[in-house]
């Protein structure tokens, strides 16, 4: 028995503290440390080093992973694999003595909460599933240094494709070990568990020729918690590899995400066991191509590439893969059965496909042809009956063939029964026509495919209305706004303002009195000059708008124009430059907007996108952020993910993420993006070139100089003709081009241009506008590369007078014009001078070399609102 | 592990204290050395060039320097470590945006755990990192003989007890002596470069 009064060796002391101790020599150390002073301090201390020279061992020790690691029960044998989140390990377990292979997941103990809860979710995926085809866990816990752990059944074998390649089984042989695999997936869907990172070298074949399953990693599950910071990614959708990433995972939308996102990776997969091949070739592309071909190709047959094959293999495969979620197998064991009755020589299910989904792939595929034909009729033949209510002419409806004339003989029946019909009947078809041109106005038809026959029908309404000169006027003026608005719609902006002073001197008439209503015109006619950046017509119009729409009027709808002249005064002063104004503009119009029309109006929307973008601009990002989450949520709940207003809330919030620094979340989601508006309203939509001046920005950001310029060359040839030389925006690209020039020390090339876009701003703009003058500052920077000085210092010193009487601007603005001139006479050896400028710089240590300020970026223009 | 040569350890408090006196140069070149590297770390893991993470190392020193001359540090506010990151972040911040040089990212696999850590983590991991790093090589210049010997062995090497006896002569309990007092010691360091009185 020993002694109380004896103090243990320090050994002991020690492995006391590290807990590795009996329970005897435990409670015996426990007694004496009451007892005695220097071992209770001794053992304070002690535990504190030990604290320490575990920090040191993980720090310093530089033995491998598997002398270093300790973990209770398992010893160390060898490394089996080693990715981005972890080591796998094969071990030996003591009790029951069994090799194992033993995943590490490599953090420190300062790696955040995130990859914890992923690996835990690997843990609770793999714990509810028992299937000899899926790896079984047999248990996890922590190292001695904090590292979590798994230990799982150690599968002896080859990645499925080494397999293939090496015991070259034949086709039916790959087919039925390939519905094994089909099958263990469906029994982790069954427990509610989708994989999401399915591929070959996740399948391990072992000797006996027996699948299994690994790696659920990337796990969804679908009743548990959300991992901290899943959802809220906007941009989060980009996981797993590429090549077996179904279309919606490469959308990036994780609503989108169940089991058919596994049936598409396991349809890649068998697609590569029959064929031999991938079916798209993504490994060489740039991201944004690959996730083009994920969601656009249609594969080759496989049977062309393997004898053995036939039709109805082919029909299986191409099932599994198709684009649609809803035209694949609905399970992975629909899957299995398919390719059972193959085997069998069954009719397979994949040869017959439901009349549904054959209806639905017609209409997809024609869907704007439909879309036209069904508008357009209905669009002409309700119009006019628009007018008789707006214009209080119901008694009587004495609109016959003449005005209907208008009309193609099948329409005019439809359009002629409309008209008679009473004034309530009239009232439904004023909201049917307000829904149609909604729809026009918001569509952002492209320059492509079935608009020109849009384009073609309106110039042929266009004619027919300029013929019939005996038309009432009020109603060829109301006809002529639908087919303005198309026409804006269509971009075609010239032929838009040459129909509404058309449609405005038919309204000013002798003897007709003005009208509230008359207000839609102007409105319809300063958005069309503001697109073309006519800026000083466009506010007469919108002033003459105000005029109007303060008339009195019972029309309920007149509060809704109202509110959006109020927002419109702010699209104004944003387009000008004036930040403070279009700030306080539409914050007031929001203000009205959400109180009177609700939150998730579209007005109220458009508002609240354009009052996030000022705040952008005006550097005040905290601000901005609940403005473009609040945007994005209500047009995806009021349009859906794919509508063009979403896809133009998404690129803002993009460029958000862009200022905020998180430049490859922003690339991402600026990819997908571009990829949705390119597919629904063309690639020289204005929106669809502005999220690729924004792409470019991001690539700009990402440091990938040659890339960016390529891109923005691109992007501003495009612009250049669709909106003109001296659109807004074009110039904005063109600004770009010559900042990326200069970062590649080409600024010999950047002067001309640079110089350009700052007369053309100054032009159409103002000398005074933010373009102008921070183009001012990049053309400063360009001539002190040249090293002419004094141009340079022209102007800069003139870009300063202008940024320091502007108002409500980005602060960023006058430090880049600061900067420049700081620099510059640094590099003048004037070091007076270049501490003055120095000075301007609130708040600012003084930077060490010559900085470029960042280019300026394009938010995604607003679309026109097609208001009655 | 640092091969620096062997210098007596200045507490940071001194150091800080000396950086008062405006003309203090060994007192500024103590403080760079001690505080550089891990801001130079933290600004290439965010993504800045060699140069630029220099250049912004240098920044956020003067400006701490500056702001610590004009009374802006109390230690009632926390700890070195998270009041300089402040300013390094702020300044990191503002040169990335400035310079945005970052390396193509991959183009193919996107793993979950990568690019999650919030800067605070990252910082967090090299402050500790280098501070132990300095630390330990500190404390290795002041330990003599033996005990130099077992800490080595023993912490950094990762050999056992008995490969220590046997080498050193010790007994097993004077080599459990040694290595506590070696880490006592390393943790007096440790807490003084974060501690400011
Ligand atoms: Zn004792």
């Amino acid at each position: 028995m020993r002694r109380a009064s004896d103090c243990p060796p320090l050994e002991e002391l020690e492995r006391f503290v590290i807990s590795a101790l009996d329970l005897d020599s435990s409670a015996w150390i426990e007694a004496h440390r009451r007892g005695c002073a220097t071992c209770k301090d001794r053992l304070a201390e002690m535990t504190r080093n030990h604290a320490l020279e575990r920090r040191l061992r993980q720090t310093f020790d530089a033995r491998p992973d598997s002398q270093r690691l300790a973990i209770p029960e398992f010893r160390i044998l060898r490394e089996l694999g080693r990715g981005g989140m972890g080591v796998v390990f094969e071990a030996e377990q003591e009790n029951p003595r069994r090799r194992v292979a033993l995943k590490l997941l490599r953090c420190s103990r300062f790696s955040d909460e995130r990859s914890r809860a992923l690996f835990r979710r690997e843990i609770e995926a793999l714990a509810r599933l028992a299937h000899p085809c899926i790896a079984t866990i047999f248990s996890s816990g922590e190292t001695a240094e904090g590292e979590p752990y798994l230990a799982m059944e150690l599968v002896a074998g080859a990645p499925l494709t080494e397999h293939v390649r090496s015991e070259q089984p034949d086709l039916r042989r790959r087919i039925a070990l390939f519905a094994r695999i089909a099958e263990a997936v469906q029994h982790a869907h069954q427990r509610g568990v989708i994989h999401r990172d399915l591929k070959p070298s996740n399948v391990l074949v072992s000797a006996g020729g027996e699948p299994k399953v690994l790696d659920f990693g990337l796990a969804k599950i679908l009743d548990e918690e959300r991992v901290p910071g899943e959802s809220q990614s906007v941009a989060g959708g980009l996981r797993g590899t590429l090549a077996y990433m179904s279309p919606e995972q490469t959308r990036g939308d994780p609503q989108a995400i169940d089991a058919r996102t596994d049936v598409y990776s396991l349809g890649v997969m068998l697609y590569e066991l029959v064929s031999g091949r991938p079916p798209y070739d993504v490994a060489q592309r740039d991201l944004l191509a690959a996730v083009r071909v994920i969601q656009e190709s249609e594969p080759a047959a496989p049977s062309r590439f393997e004898r053995e094959a036939n039709t109805d293999l082919d029909a299986i495969v191409l099932k599994a893969l198709a684009k649609d979620a809803s035209a694949r197998y609905s399970s992975a064991a629909a899957l299995a059965e398919d390719l059972a009755r193959w085997l069998a020589g069954d009719i397979v299910l994949a040869r017959a496909p439901s009349g549904a989904y054959v209806l639905r792939k017609l209409i997809a595929r024609h869907r704007l042809a439909f879309a036209f034909a069904a508008t357009v009729v209905a669009m002409l033949a309700g119009s006019a009956t628009w007018m008789t209510v707006l214009y209080k002419r119901t008694d009587g409806l004495r609109i016959d063939a003449e005005s209907a004339g208008l009309l193609a003989t099948e329409q005019r029946g439809l359009a002629e029964q409309r008209l008679v019909q009473q004034q309530e009947e009239t009232r439904k078809n004023y909201w049917t026509v307000q829904f149609l041109s909604y729809v026009f106005g918001q569509a952002q038809l492209s320059k492509a495919g079935p608009k020109t026959l849009l384009g073609e029908v309106v110039v042929e309404a266009g004619r027919e209305l300029d013929r019939r000169s005996d038309h009432p006027p009020a109603i060829a003026a109301a006809i002529g706004l639908v087919l303005a608005r198309v026409e804006a719609s269509l971009g075609s902006f010239a032929q838009a303002e040459t129909r509404l002073r058309w449609c405005i001197a038919k309204l000013e008439q002798p003897g007709r009195a003005p009208d509230a209503r008359d207000a839609d015109f102007h409105q319809a006619l300063f958005e069309v000059l503001r697109r073309l950046d006519r800026l000083d017509e466009a506010e007469a119009e919108l002033s003459r708008a105000e005029t109007l729409a303060s008339l009195p009027s019972d029309d309920v709808e007149l509060d809704r124009t109202r509110l959006q002249l109020i927002s419109d005064r702010g699209r104004l002063a944003l387009r000008r430059g004036d930040f403070s104004a279009a700030n306080s503009a539409l914050r007031a119009a929001l203000e009205q907007q959400q109180a009177r029309l609700g939150a998730s109006h579209e007005d109220t929307l458009s508002t609240q996108t354009q009052l996030c973008i000022v705040l952008q601009d005006q550097g005040k990002l905290d601000e901005a952020e609940p403005f473009a989450l609040a945007a994005l949520e209500g047009y995806r709940e009021l349009r859906g993910p794919q509508h063009p207003q979403t896809l133009n809330a998404q690129t803002n919030y993009a460029m958000l993420l862009l200022d905020r620094g998180r430049a490859e979340e922003a690339r991402d989601l600026l990819a997908v993006t571009l990829e949705a508006q390119e597919r629904e309203i063309g690639p020289e939509a204005e929106s669809s070139m502005a999220t690729r001046n924004n792409y470019a920005g991001a690539l700009f950001r990402l440091g990938e100089l040659e890339a960016a310029l390529e891109a923005w060359r691109e992007v501003a040839t495009q612009q250049e003709r669709v909106l003109g030389p001296n659109s807004l925006y074009t110039l904005v690209s063109r600004r770009n081009i010559a900042i990326t020039l200069v970062r590649l020390l080409r600024s010999a090339e950047a002067e001309p241009i640079a110089l350009d876009v700052v007369e053309r701003a100054g032009a159409v703009f103002s000398e005074s506008h933010h373009l102008c003058v921070r183009t001012k500052t990049t053309l400063g920077r360009i001539r002190i590369a040249l090293k002419r000085y004094e141009e340079a210092e022209a102007d800069l010193l003139d870009a300063w007078r202008v940024l320091e009487s502007m108002q409500g601007i980005n602060p960023a603005w006058k430090r880049e014009c600061a900067d420049t001139l700081a620099i510059m006479y640094e590099l003048l050896q004037r070091p007076e001078d270049s501490a003055i400028w120095r000075a301007r710089q609130v708040g600012e240590a003084r930077p060490l070399r010559a900085t470029l300020g960042r280019g300026t970026i394009l938010r995604s223009p607003q679309g026109t609102h097609a208001k009655p | 592990m640092s091969s620096r040569e062997p210098a007596p350890w200045v507490t940071t408090s001194t150091v800080l204290q000396r950086l008062k006196s405006f003309d203090d140069q060994d007192a500024w070149q103590q403080f760079v050395r001690r505080f550089q590297r891990p801001i130079e770390a933290y600004a290439r893991k965010r993504g800045l060039s060699e140069s630029d993470a220099e250049d912004a190392a240098q920044e956020a020193l003067a400006a701490f320097a500056q702001s610590f001359r004009d009374g802006g540090y109390e230690r009632e506010r926390g700890r070195l470590s998270r009041w300089l990151f402040g300013i390094v972040h702020h300044r990191i911040e503002q040169q990335r945006d400035r310079m945005a040089r970052r390396a193509p990212a991959d183009s193919v696999a996107w793993s979950q755990l990568e690019d999650q850590q919030s800067p605070d983590g990252v910082w967090t991991e090299i402050w500790e990192r280098s501070m132990l790093e300095q630390c330990v090589a500190a404390a290795r210049d002041e330990l003599h003989g033996t005990t130099r010997r077992v800490f080595e062995m023993l912490v950094l090497e990762g050999r056992s007890v008995e490969d220590a006896m046997s080498e050193t002569g010790l007994s097993r309990n004077a080599v459990y002596i040694a290595k506590h007092r070696a880490l006592t010691r390393v943790r007096g360091l440790l807490a003084d470069c974060d501690e400011v009185d």
